[in-house]
């Protein structure tokens, strides 16, 4: 999000919205794009390791979209 | 007893010069050696965003790679986020948690264990704030590292709001100075 108004306008906002937890990782962190995306093998849940219940990634398209639906959100609710 | 400054390029001959014993200084043990002090530091950091719970933040986990940034001594390994010591001593931990729109309370915690096996929460902060507003809440604890094998950390958080990793700056992160023997 934008670091001086909190306007979603990263990939992450999106992500962070889909699914909870540490449910996904980056090939690179430096470049954060949906080209770099993957899933976490675990995710750290009541003191163990488990297996991560997100199985699939979410289409780009669907990050867009959530993406897309948070900044509207925010801007209807800061107009 | 008088004293006297030195002047310019003047030096104290502690060989024949001085009788006794010197006091001990700087954490020193000896008459005439002092130790260091710092033997030990390092950093680690979230690089990415997430949201709700984790025990533990097993993973997106990095040491500091800034170019301004070199540890001290052995740094700390971490495997699926369990973090271990490089020696026995005790050790100052603080954690940083970088939070955005925790509507609901963002509980994060320094949890350690002393047998590597059952966790205890050494200490914990909290995050409650408007919507789409960033907080950030910082805690720390001293461990006394008595067995690197038994004597682990982990950091957790609870459900709430997005806890924000970056890898190009210290957002969410931890902090191990050892301070001293065990």
């Amino acid at each position: 999000m934008d670091l001086k108004t909190g306007r979603p306008n990263h990939i992450e906002d999106a992500l962070t919205n889909l699914h909870t937890g540490q449910w996904f990782t980056w090939t690179d962190s430096s470049n954060k794009t949906y080209a770099n995306l993957q899933l976490t093998e675990k995710v750290g849940v009541n003191g163990n390791l488990v297996d991560n219940p997100v199985t699939e990634l979410p289409s780009e398209s669907a990050v867009n979209a959530k993406l897309k639906e948070l900044q509207d959100a925010w801007d209807a609710a800061n107009s | 007893m008088a004293l006297t400054r030195l002047g310019l390029n003047q030096s104290i001959n502690l060989a024949s010069n001085v009788t006794g014993t010197l006091a001990t200084g700087n954490g020193g043990t000896g008459a005439t050696s002092f130790t260091a002090g710092i033997t030990m530091a390092d950093t680690w950091r979230l690089t990415t965003d997430f949201s709700g719970a984790a025990d533990p933040i097993s993973s997106n986990l990095e040491q500091n790679d800034d170019a301004s940034f070199e540890d001290i001594g052995t740094p700390m390994s971490v495997s699926s986020g369990i973090f271990t010591f490089p020696e026995t001593g005790k050790y100052y931990i603080t954690a940083t948690f970088q939070t955005y729109n925790p509507t609901s309370q963002t509980s994060c915690d320094i949890q350690y264990t002393v047998n590597n096996s059952s966790y205890s929460t050494g200490a914990n902060c909290r995050s409650m704030v408007a919507a789409t507003s960033y907080n950030a809440i910082s805690t720390s604890m001293i461990f006394d590292v008595t067995s690197t094998t038994n004597c682990k950390v982990k950091f957790v958080t609870g459900s709430g709001g997005t806890i924000m990793g970056n890898s190009g700056y210290n957002g969410t992160h931890f902090q191990f100075i050892r301070i001293g023997d065990t």
